[in-house]
């Protein structure tokens, strides 16, 4: 019966045991005790409490200061023993180590990947007052940015346009010619709008000249070397331009990229009346809000705007976008270049925090698992009297020094691994310290949490038990934590199903998307580009290796702008905004598309030369409920694009073609004959491809030789369209396959327990005849029932996830059993075979060496 | 001097204790001798650094009633802290000897 001290003052004691260690605890505390009873039996009661009460007072400070002092060498003592530790347990050490390192790692790495996502425009340095004006399309006309800054001078402190030239420009200096692409032109306000960094050049004054233009580091040094790029001339769109400045290459997380901006005083010189076109879409239109309002103000303006400037009203979709939100959540047609997508942040950001989660869930299951492997050291420690707040401390300062070790490999291997991830998600990440400090300590505080909890969760259950019952062999002690660590596991394997699921899905709708039937066969065509279309397709067409060429003035996958069309004669309200693209004779055949009524455009037919106009289905369908046909072909159309008209006879119908990415449906289609247009398309029948090109650069050098020979493939181009898709498949496959090969270690690492702690167990079975498979079997069903129940898990959860990504796709894979049952036999080959190797062993165990011990 | 004249007074007077060196004892047998009552955090703040420095070994005897259930840590001299004594008691008795009469201003 143990003597309560009832009688010590309490509150003291509490006092004391604050600031004493667990070393000195019982001696001085026992102590204490002690002399109060003598004191109480000697004196009295009081007296004695009172002499308490003092030797606490006086001593409190004294132990602080003790505990400091002999703090760091406490600490080091407790090392030393982790780290022999360690080194007694490698194999095991090794395994928990890389799991949790390899789990940091990619949780690190998709964190980079999304704050560089989430960062982008916020390089700007009036980012919070720059908003963009869109409509239903991302680019609106010409007018709206000057009427913004003249309506609201109290709102606003500068509208800025930009355009973007789509297409390719020869751009010359000297005998330096290169195509470019990535040429802009903005009002002259731009740089005050926008922070590009000007390295040389008046920003205030640079785009105010027509012929004035501004280039970054790059282009400077492409054309102009070394020497000094202000005022010197370039050539391009058939005009001289004097650079008045050059700035920094644009920063990679930025929703609009150039290398060459013009002034937009020159695109009103040409576009002329153009400008005034309130429906003319091509202009990116910024604006910089004052700083003493906010944009609820301006928007609330709009709707009178719209009744003073054209007499109509907005559509819903009118409004400001603040400049950083455009990359992530902006999608509307013409946007200036393709963006991320906020979904797929917040997909990664989960995955990552699934990914760190597993593998803390991991490291704590091995180091629990270890500790009832320790639980005889345990025992035989508590019969001398150690305290338990000793062994608590030991497990935890174990475990911490596994957990921070694994951190600080991590950050290596992150190192390592940023070149190679760079590649796949196409970002240009890199782990700068001074800026990740926040994180850094967001890893380090991961680190030490992990290491607490994983260390102390065996420490209080193990230490708790009283010795005898744990120096038995084997013990209930074993199957403490069974539970939660069967539960692990499963959480384990559940999350690696989904993502298996996942990676799968992702995978086979990007090979359908590049592989479906568009209508039009896209393989072995090379696409270049020629301003003397004529002489090189006679050139072309005598070689054997080519069946067919036709020019087009858009490429395939490149966006087909809007004109304005309609059937000739109507009224010019009736006019209709729709896709065109104007081609050469040959188009459709060289495309092989179908026609599906009436015929291609032919050189036989005289009227064709004037004008002629093929539509495909949808277009019909749009003409037909607009104009009230009942049949098409004959029909007059009349074209108006930017400085030429087009009137001609519609002679026949095409089949509906995917011209753009298979997110959408078909829209109605123009094609309108045109011919000589720049961008000429090859169909080529052969079977060395690179003698071809080498021909086919020969010749168009001997015919244009001041112009390069660019050249790309359409199938090559058309895979482009599905880059954020690619990148996706990229990143889950990668991540999926960490998340399995943690799951992996860890089941392999608890295998290894089973065997060792079922050692007597598997020697008794064998020594009264089981056979190495019966041992196999047993080993494995245990396992074979976990992975079961995951996946009984993962499929739903994986359904509804995959049936809601495809939704966004017009064309889509049908969401198939097969993938999953793939998925779940993967799981199930993967956890047995994590765990055949142990069991293999431990059924391979002599009977006599596992029973000697006993 | 390796010892101070506190933990001096600790050490001999576990050499006095014997095999009963613990430290409610020897806080006893201090606090009569000096007539001071010794804090706790007197005693074991020296016997620390006194056992970490190896003049002292320690080892932890069995739990008590008296004291609540808690083991008693008893502690012996090591061949290094008798050296150390002898060594301090050496430096006192000849600083001691022969010392001259003292005078006061007047006797």
């Amino acid at each position: 019966m143990v003597k309560r001290s009832r009688e010590s003052p309490r509150f003291s004691q509490w006092l004391l045991r604050l600031v004493v260690s667990a070393d000195d605890a019982d001696s001085v505390f026992g102590d204490l005790e002690e002399t109060f009873d003598q004191l109480a039996s000697g004196y009295d009661r009081r007296t004695a409490r009172r002499w308490y009460r003092s030797q606490v007072f006086r001593s409190w400070l004294s132990f602080i200061y003790f505990s400091l002092l002999w703090g760091p060498v406490m600490f080091s003592n407790y090392l030393k023993f982790a780290l022999r530790n360690l080194r007694k347990h490698k194999g095991f050490s090794f395994i928990n180590i890389s799991g949790l390192t390899v789990g940091m790692a990619c949780c690190m790495l998709l964190l980079l990947y999304v704050h560089d996502e989430i960062s982008y425009d916020t390089y700007h340095e009036n980012g919070d007052r720059i908003y963009r004006f869109v409509d239903e399309w991302a680019a609106v006309g010409p007018p709206y940015g000057p009427a913004f800054a003249d309506d609201f001078p109290n709102l606003i402190d500068d509208a800025v346009r930009i355009y973007i030239r789509r297409s390719e420009m020869n751009v010359r200096h000297d005998d330096q010619a290169f195509f470019e692409s990535g040429i802009v032109f903005a009002d002259s306000g731009v740089f005050n709008v926008f922070t590009y960094s000007m390295i040389s050049g008046d920003p205030e004054t640079a785009l105010n000249q027509p012929n004035s233009v501004v280039i970054t580091e790059t282009i400077a040094r492409k054309y102009f070397g070394n020497e000094d790029p202000l005022g010197q001339m370039l050539q391009f769109w058939g005009a001289e331009f004097e650079v008045t400045g050059v700035i920094e290459d644009i920063p990679s997380n930025s929703h609009l990229h150039f290398n060459i901006m013009g002034s937009m005083s020159l695109l009103s010189e040409r576009a002329g009346a153009l400008m005034d076109n309130w429906d003319w879409g091509i202009m990116y239109t910024y604006i910089l809000l004052r700083e003493d309002t906010k944009i609820e103000n301006l928007t609330a303006q709009l709707p009178a705007f719209a009744d003073r400037h054209f007499n109509d009203i907005f559509s819903v979709s009118a409004g400001f976008q603040p400049i950083s939100s455009i990359h992530l959540r902006s999608d509307r047609e013409k946007e200036a270049e393709p963006g991320g997508n906020i979904l797929y942040v917040y997909l990664l950001t989960v995955i990552a925090g699934i990914v760190l989660l597993v593998a803390c869930v991991n490291f704590t299951n091995l180091t629990t698992a270890r500790a009832v492997e320790r639980s005889r050291e345990v025992g035989m420690r508590k019969t001398l009297g150690a305290h338990r707040a000793q062994l608590v401390r030991q497990f935890i300062g174990e475990s911490l020094l596994l957990s921070l070790f694994a951190v600080a490999i991590a950050a290596l291997l992150v190192e390592a691994a940023l070149p190679w991830f760079n590649t796949i998600s196409g970002k240009e990440l890199a782990l700068e310290y001074e800026n990740y400090i926040p994180v850094l300590f967001g890893f380090l505080g991961i680190a030490l949490f992990v290491g607490l909890v994983a260390g102390s969760y065996p420490a209080f259950v193990l230490s708790r038990f009283r010795p005898a019952h744990v120096l038995k062999s084997g013990s209930s002690v074993g199957t403490t934590g069974a539970r939660l660590r069967k539960s692990l596991v499963v959480f384990q394997f559940a999350v690696s199903t989904f993502l298996l699921i996942g990676a799968l899905v992702v995978y086979q709708q990007l090979e359908f998307m590049q592989n479906s039937e568009l209508g039009f066969s896209k393989d072995q065509v090379l696409v270049m580009r020629s301003d003397d279309f004529s002489v090189l397709r006679d050139a072309l067409l005598e070689r054997s290796d080519v069946s067919n060429v036709t020019s087009a003035q858009y490429t395939t996958g490149e966006r087909v702008p809007f004109f304005a069309l309609q059937e000739a004669g109507q009224p010019a309200d009736s006019m209709v905004s729709m896709r065109t693209l104007p081609v050469d004779f040959d188009y459709i055949e060289t495309m092989q598309m179908e026609v599906v009524a009436g015929r291609s455009f032919s050189r036989d037919m005289v009227s064709d030369a004037n004008g002629a106009f093929l539509l495909n289905q949808a277009a019909v369908e749009h003409f037909s409920t607009l104009y009230d046909w009942t049949d098409v072909l004959g029909k007059q159309l009349h074209l108006e694009v930017p400085g030429a008209v087009r009137d001609g006879e519609i002679v026949g119908v095409v089949k509906n073609f995917n011209y753009a990415s298979l997110h959408t449906e078909v829209e109605p289609l123009a094609i309108a004959l045109w011919p000589n247009q720049r961008h000429v398309f090859i169909r080529l029948n052969t079977e060395n491809l690179s003698e071809t090109i080498a021909g086919i650069r020969a010749m168009a050098e001997m015919i244009s030789p001041e112009t390069p020979f660019d050249f790309s493939f359409v199938d090559d181009r058309l895979d482009r369209l599905y880059r954020a898709e690619q990148r996706l498949s990229s990143v889950f496959g990668a991540f999926t396959s960490i998340a399995v090969l943690i799951a992996c270690l860890g089941l392999f690492g608890l295998a290894t327990f089973m065997a060792e702690r079922r050692r007597k167990e598997i020697g008794i079975r064998k020594a009264v005849g089981a056979s190495a498979w019966s041992i196999v079997y047993l080993f494995s069903k245990d396992v074979a029932l976990l992975v079961a129940i995951s996946i009984i898990i993962a499929v739903p959860t994986a359904y509804f996830a995959v049936d809601a990504w495809l939704s966004r796709f017009a064309y889509r894979i049908p969401v198939s059993a097969w993938m999953f049952a793939l998925a779940a036999f993967a799981a199930f080959t993967i956890a047995l075979l994590s765990v055949s190797y142990q069991s293999m062993r431990a059924a391979q165990t002599n009977p006599i060496d596992a029973l000697k011990y006993e | 001097m390796i010892l101070s004249k506190h933990e001096e007074m600790i050490l001999i007077a576990i050499w006095r204790l014997q095999e009963d060196a613990y430290g409610a004892r020897i806080r006893n047998l201090l606090s009569e001798t000096t007539g001071k009552d010794l804090s706790v955090a007197g005693l074991y703040g020296p016997l620390k650094r006194l056992t970490r420095d190896g003049f002292l070994s320690s080892e932890w005897g069995a739990p008590t009633q008296e004291r609540g259930g808690r083991s008693k840590r008893y502690y012996k001299l090591t061949p290094r802290g008798v050296a150390a004594l002898s060594e301090a008691k050496a430096v006192y008795t000849s600083l001691w000897q022969n010392l001259p009469e003292l005078a006061f201003g007047g006797q």
